[in-house]
């Protein structure tokens, strides 16, 4: 029973490979899967409050790499496969496999540019070439952004690196303008002072650089008034929306109206010698 | 207004009101009406009390910045190798802290002064602050107390030429901040190496006050500096 037991697990299956041999290739897929599944979950646990989302991620993916090349090296010296053999043979076949998948590889080697560059991080509010969103992940072979109506887009990374990218947040500040148009009669400078007073109470107004506010225009219905304010990247958007209702609801508190588009009619009255 | 307060309990201060109420058993209210603002929030505990104390004014209205900068209303001019103690005013923020087993939770920040925000250094590589633009006093001055805090700060000029001072820049993670019922001070040095470039630090040791919670620590593995470097200008 035993005899036979031990025949069939040393019995040839392929090229050398017996049924002992795809039991060891099983295990240790098996544990190299358990394994890197216990340490991505206690980095993740242990480092998530002292590193940033970007770095984490960076770090769980050299791990899940280091794992994978342990495992299939340990695999290829089971199976009998020479790693001296498989490089010779590797930089032949790499040839062939470089011309046919010549959009993988531009895709991986761009990825790994785009790691050691970083032009863009996990989290950080992007623009590529007119994609607007949020990289949810930053992989080897391609970027993954969340729009703003939540949808999510794959982009291969060879794309992402040959093209304009915008990055919403890499600096600390941002400006954000408006252009407040108020009417001929009003006066311009209680104007400014009056925004220039709201401006003031508002926190993530930045002190310095401060904020301009001037006489732009002198346009066909209004004076416009323009306002330049920076605010800390996080919050400009918040601020943006914030505002410019406000300074609209204040101006007319205080006696200040919006222009409307208005045109005035000379007509002749040939009578009266007077044009009206 | 400061120091531990057995719940419930009641304090009315510059038209502010805090208070706990007992809303059943281990169950409080918390409110806060300031202005036209009213915060409640309904505490689960069994806390028996709270501590009222000032911390890092860099929180409100929400934590953005680990920096405090302070721009002199007249510039100073030191001349080298020179050591002067000045003494200026710094925003002050409240915080409502829990007290359990000696681990008190923050609950609330309130200030009576309305926060400001400045960039120090370029956008790229500068960081944003909370600000204040203060007097330059050479003798302790006495402050609207509970508005603003008093800060001493030991100017060294190490630098072989003048130096002009026109603003400081502190590090909340190193910030030690003192108070009893009548004042909440600060003690800090600022070491002159350039023309431009300085370092800050706390002192951590006023004799006489009562030391303050701190908010923001380094983590422990963080290699978060205490110390503020002032590259991009004094």
């Amino acid at each position: 029973m035993i005899e036979k037991f031990n025949s069939l697990i040393q019995k040839e299956l392929l090229g050398g490979i017996t049924l002992v041999d795809v039991f060891q290739i099983i295990i240790i897929i098996i544990v190299a899967i358990f394994v890197t599944r216990i340490i991505r979950l206690y980095i993740r646990r242990q480092m998530k409050a002292k590193l940033n989302k970007d770095q984490l991620e960076l770090m769980l993916k050299i791990i899940n790499y280091t794992i994978m090349i342990i495992a299939t090296i340990w695999i290829l010296s089971i199976v009998g496969l020479n790693l001296s053999g498989l490089l010779v043979a590797g930089g032949i076949a790499g040839i062939v496999i470089g011309f046919a998948s010549q959009s993988i590889v531009g895709n991986l080697i761009s990825g790994i540019f785009l790691m050691i560059e970083r032009p863009l991080k996990i989290g950080e509010a992007v623009n590529i070439n007119g994609t607007i969103g949020i990289i949810e992940n930053i992989s080897i072979l391609s970027t993954v952004l969340r729009d703003y109506d939540g949808l999510q887009i794959r982009m291969p990374n060879e794309n992402v690196f040959t093209s304009k990218i915008t990055n919403y947040v890499s600096n600390l500040v941002r400006r954000f303008n408006y252009v407040v148009g108020i009417r001929y009669e009003d006066d311009a400078n209680d104007a400014i002072a009056i925004i220039q007073e709201i401006l003031q109470t508002e926190p993530f107004v930045l002190v310095n650089p401060a904020p301009l506010v001037f006489v732009d225009e002198l346009g066909d219905s209004s004076v416009n008034i323009m306002v330049k304010i920076w605010a800390p990247v996080s919050e400009w958007y918040a601020l943006k929306q914030k505002l410019l209702w406000q300074i609209k609801k204040t101006l007319e508190e205080k006696g200040i109206e919006i222009a409307f588009p208005q045109c005035v009619v000379w007509m002749e009255n040939k009578n009266s010698n007077n044009k009206k | 207004m400061f120091g531990k307060k057995k719940i419930p309990f009641q304090i009315e201060k510059y038209e502010t009101k805090l208070q706990i109420v007992s809303h059943g058993e281990k169950k409080f209210l918390y409110q806060r009406e300031m202005n036209e603002t009213k915060i409640q929030k309904t505490l689960l505990t069994n806390a028996e009390e709270v501590l009222i104390c000032p911390i890092e004014p860099v929180m409100l209205p929400k934590e953005i910045s680990n920096h405090l900068l302070i721009e002199l209303e007249d510039p100073i001019f030191l001349q080298a190798n020179l050591k002067q103690k000045v003494y200026l005013q710094f925003p002050i923020e409240i915080g409502v802290f829990l007290e359990h087993d000696s681990d008190p939770e923050l609950i609330d920040v309130f200030s009576f002064v309305t926060p400001e925000y400045s960039l120090y250094g370029d956008p790229r590589s500068g960081v944003i602050c909370r600000y204040c633009k203060s007097p330059v006093y050479y003798k302790k001055p006495v402050t609207e107390f509970l508005k603003y805090g008093i800060i001493s700060v030991l100017l060294e000029n190490n630098h072989s030429h003048f130096v002009q001072i026109n603003q400081i820049l502190f590090n909340a993670f190193g910030m030690k901040i003192f108070y009893d019922e009548r004042t909440i001070e600060m003690k800090a040095k600022m070491k002159i190496t350039d023309k431009t470039m300085a370092e800050t630090d706390f002192i951590s040791r006023i004799s006489g006050l009562k030391k303050s919670q701190e908010i923001i620590t380094p983590k422990k593995l963080s290699i978060s500096s205490t110390k503020a470097l002032m590259m991009e200008g004094l």
